[in-house]
């Protein structure tokens, strides 16, 4: 099924990006030069009690820039956060938002502009382009390698009532600035690392196969594929090496850039309906699914594969795709237990009778319309079986 | 291969697209298409102020430096093209509002949306002075505290309002100083809404009474015209009335009272309030009630004139006959008295013989009684029918004279001079020196005393008593008052009043004819006088002669010339 032409319509779209150590001091620096009054800053207990959160107000104090801190954000954040948020925006008089933190932190930062700016409840604007007026400046400190919220045009909702994660696309959520300042990572946990890793690395994989993949997202979701591949053990292993740290965050960042124009697949479809299902964390959701979903998407996107295969450093051993698959799934299981995140749906707690809610649930996010093999529920409810 | 996502995968292909970010309304984040709303919405707010008839100011605090304004606070200032964000506003007002403002700015807090309302002179660049009312707050914006002075012309407002004032004033003194009260009350008259003044006065009780309880007035009514008042507002409050009745005031006494009411109506002909006019009409009912006694006088006069001309007609018709009867009496009383030596020859000739019945003798002793009899009876007659004459006489008579009442009252007691000495032990006559003549006829005027002299004297009852008349001028009254004093024996209360009635008389066994007084009475009119009698039995009675004091050539120079 080849009914796009070689060189169809694209678009990318990434913010300003300051990379390197150090950049999370530019905080207030950048928040005065967007002529910001009062900034409320999102965050965590963890961010705030690894002190990254500290250095961003420090740097907002020395510019002069007011600020109002909101720290009550868990993983995967909810609509009654994020409502919660914005009152304390509008309560606050907030002129702009800063976000420190993980995945959770800066979509919750995201879903408290768009529902400031928009005077409307954040589940009002899940889907894709459906947000009319753009948030407020928001500016993202990430401290961990793998959501790359920081730079993309998605924001993930929890529907805590309906027990689902929503997503929102938007070019209008892609934050302004990014401050991406690879001394952060230091502070995450082994396990933590792994999960944002394999994030940062399904993210990279799911680009580059994606239907509206084009030849700018190519090159990033490849050198992310090449970068992550290569480090991401040694990371997890030695988490205080700042250089290790600094390439996770390089190739996570060059995944946020590649899959927040291309986006992404099956995975991150059905890893968001597993995600609101049992509230795990996202990266390890992905890590859960990826082979299986690997397995099924291997005939779509063939020759795509074997250059992510290429890029992983894999030498094919056979001359046949079924050898070349084989050897992928491979090199993901043995990646998957090197790091640690090896477990099954099963072990998770999910039975037999969970999946064709999920699948279902699966199927309406927007991820699934650029998964590279056309799929259907059946298809879906197989995959997390084969997961289980 | 057909397979059951097929419509699925269709609906996906739209959503890629958007995904991919060529959706309708997918652009980098951008704050310009937002800005430009907000900046549209400012222009339209930035007319919606100028347009406004009120001058806004936002104002430096403390310091009273213009910082914004629309544009009709742009004309206000003033026409002259200065900078106006170098003036402050303390400098466009007047003293006292700017030291009010300025104790406001001193006093403020943050922000607030609590107005303060002032009024004050504005002061032009051409130094006219504007009545402004300015509505004052304060902002926030930032670090900076603004004020914002809303400021309203309300020239045509002062001058309405003083004419208004003034309507109201013009109101009040013409409802608070006329005798009559002016009301205002609801349509049924149960709440009265405005009483003027007035109403203290006349029905003797404060307004207060009245505007406290509804229908509290109609307690002051007199309980025999209520049911009919109360009939009366019940049945044509609508459309107006006119009605009279009495009050009772505190003190018991009563009032006449005509209360007029109108109705005021709406351009929809609803009666909003009723508005009446109650007046005193006492006087007015006593003056009419005075008016009727005197018809009735005029009346009787008329029947007395209608007698007069009888009396004339009659007095005619008796004295022809009693003066053939006075006449003739005489001659038969000198026939017989030279017919008696013929009789007396013929009865010694004859004898004795008989005369109408008597014997000689007899007849010669009574016939000259007899005769005299019938003079005086004719004598009597006459007098009476004179009298008659006298009283009944139509023409006034020639009144044009100066009369001195010293003259007047000489001839009387001169006249009377005999009856005087045979009544009275004592008789004295007083004259002022200086006394005005009197303007009428010496010959009525002299009846008048000579009657009342004559009245006096009829009254002395004992040998000691006396008269006195006395004549002096109260220039106060410019009156000449003659006044004739008996120590007799006074006048009955119960006689008192009827003295002056034509026939009325205690002396008809004495030959009066009851016409003197009544005579008198008329004369004394007549000439613009008035006549009293002041009398207590056993205690004697006292006349008094009232007449007006002729204009002398000299009074008349006088009076001309003030």
């Amino acid at each position: 099924m080849r009914d796009v032409p070689d060189l169809p319509l694209r678009k990318f779209v990434a913010p300003e990006i300051v990379f390197g150590p150090g950049a999370r001091h530019l905080a207030g620096r950048y928040a005065r030069n967007f002529g910001i009054r009062k900034v409320l800053v999102v965050t965590d207990p963890g961010v705030i009690q690894a002190g990254w959160a500290g250095d961003v107000l420090a740097s907002l104090e020395r510019e002069g820039v007011g600020h109002a801190v909101f720290s009550s954000v868990t993983p995967n954040p909810r609509a009654e956060q994020v409502a919660q948020g914005a009152d304390l925006y509008s309560k606050e008089r907030c002129s702009g938002l800063v976000a420190v933190g993980g995945g959770s932190p800066m979509d919750c930062a995201k879903g408290i502009g768009i529902a400031s700016s928009n005077g409307r409840p954040i589940l009002s604007f899940v889907g894709v382009d459906r947000v009319p007026v753009p948030m407020p400046p928001l500016l993202c400190v990430p401290t961990t390698g793998g959501s790359s919220a920081d730079v993309s045009q998605f924001a993930i909702i929890a529907d805590a009532r309906r027990k689902v994660k929503r997503a929102i696309i938007s070019k209008a959520v892609v934050p302004d600035v990014a401050l991406i300042d690879p001394e952060t990572l230091t502070s995450m946990s082994s396990y933590l690392a792994a999960c944002t890793g394999m994030d940062a690395l399904v993210h990279a994989v799911e680009a580059y196969v994606s239907n509206a993949h084009s030849p700018l997202t190519d090159v990033h979701a490849l050198e992310a594929i090449r970068r992550l591949s290569s480090r991401l053990v040694a990371s997890v292993e030695d988490p205080g090496n700042v250089d290790l740290k600094a390439e996770i965050m390089l190739g996570s960042l060059q995944a946020g850039m590649a899959f927040s124009n291309a986006s992404l697949g099956a995975v991150h479809a059905m890893a968001h309906s597993l995600g609101g299902f049992l509230d795990l964390p996202h990266g390890e959701c992905n890590a859960l699914l990826f082979d299986s979903v690997l397995t099924f998407n291997f005939a779509g996107a063939r020759e795509r594969y074997r250059e992510i295969a290429l890029a992983l450093g894999i030498r094919p051993r056979g001359g046949t795709w079924a050898s070349l698959k084989r050897d992928l799934l491979a090199w993901v299981r043995d990646l998957k237990k090197q790091i640690g995140v090896s477990s099954t749906l099963a072990s998770k707690g999910v039975v037999r009778s969970d999946l064709p809610p999920l699948a279902r649930k699966a199927s309406q996010d927007p991820c699934i319309v650029t998964n590279p093999r056309a799929l259907s529920l059946r298809d879906i409810e197989r995959m997390y079986e084969e997961a289980l | 291969m057909k397979r059951p996502s097929d419509s699925l995968l269709d609906s996906w292909k739209d959503l890629q697209r958007k995904i991919i970010g060529l959706g309708e309304r997918s652009i980098r984040k951008s704050y310009y298409p937002e800005l430009q709303k907000r900046l549209d919405e400012l222009e339209r707010f930035k007319a919606l102020l100028d347009h406004s008839q009120d001058a806004i100011f936002l104002v430096e605090v403390p310091s009273g430096r213009l910082v914004d304004c629309n544009e009709s606070a742009r004309r206000l200032l003033g026409t002259e093209q200065v900078n106006i964000f170098e003036t402050s506003l303390f400098q466009r007002l007047d003293r006292s509002a700017s030291a009010r403002i300025r104790k406001a700015f001193s006093r403020s807090g943050r922000a607030s949306l609590r107005w303060r309302f002032l009024t004050a002179a504005f002061l032009q660049s051409d130094d006219r002075r504007i009545p402004v009312e300015i509505a004052l707050s304060f902002v926030q914006f930032g670090e900076t505290r603004y004020g914002v002075a809303v400021a309203r012309d309300i020239t045509e407002r002062v001058r309405a309002e003083s004419a208004l004032r003034e309507s109201e004033e013009r109101f009040r003194q013409l409802a608070e100083n006329i005798d009559e009260v002016f009301w205002i009350s609801s349509p049924d008259r149960t709440e009265i809404e405005y009483l003027s003044p007035a109403f203290d006065r006349i029905w003797g009780r404060p307004r207060d009474s009245v505007l406290r309880g509804p229908s509290s007035w109609l307690r002051t009514v007199h309980p025999d015209d209520l049911p009919g008042t109360v009939e009366t507002i019940k049945t044509r409050a609508m459309e107006g009335y006119d009605l009279t009745y009495r009050i009772v005031r505190p003190d018991g006494s009563v009032r006449w009272i005509r209360d007029r009411a109108f109705p005021i109506r709406d351009g929809r002909g609803r009666t909003l309030r009723l508005c009446g006019v109650a007046e005193d009409i006492t006087a007015r009912r006593e003056a009419e009630e005075t008016a009727r006694l005197q018809e009735q006088k005029l009346i009787q006069a008329d029947k007395m004139a209608s007698m007069g001309m009888l009396v004339s007609g009659v007095a005619h018709e008796i004295n022809n006959p009693n003066n053939f009867i006075l006449l003739n009496a005489g001659i038969v009383a000198r026939v017989w008295r030279e017919l008696l030596p013929a009789l007396d020859d013929y009865r010694a000739r004859h004898g004795e013989f008989v005369l109408a019945g008597m014997p000689y003798e007899e007849a010669r002793e009574k016939m000259g009684h007899l005769v005299t009899g019938i003079v005086q009876g004719a004598q009597r007659i006459q007098k009476i029918v004179q009298s008659l004459t006298d009283f009944a006489r139509q023409d006034p008579g020639q009144r044009n004279e100066c009369v001195s009442m010293k003259a007047v009252v000489e001839s009387a007691a001169s006249l009377l001079d005999p009856l005087i000495r045979k009544s009275a032990a004592r008789f004295s006559l007083t004259v002022e020196p200086a006394l005005p003549p009197v303007r009428g006829s010496f010959q009525q005027l002299e009846q008048v005393v000579v009657n009342l002299m004559t009245n006096a004297c009829q009254a002395l009852t004992g040998k000691d008593q006396g008269i006195e008349v006395s004549v002096r001028y109260l220039s106060e009254d410019r009156a000449v008052v003659t006044e004739v004093v008996d120590e007799g024996e006074g006048i009955r209360p119960e006689d008192l009043p009827r003295i002056f009635d034509p026939f009325f008389t205690t002396k008809r066994s004495s030959g009066g004819t009851g016409l003197g007084l009544s005579v008198s009475f008329r004369i004394v009119r007549d000439h613009g006088g008035t006549l009293r009698y002041v009398s207590r039995p056993g205690c004697g009675t006292r006349a008094i002669l009232t007449l007006p004091a002729a204009e002398t050539n000299l009074q008349a120079q006088e009076a001309a010339g003030s």
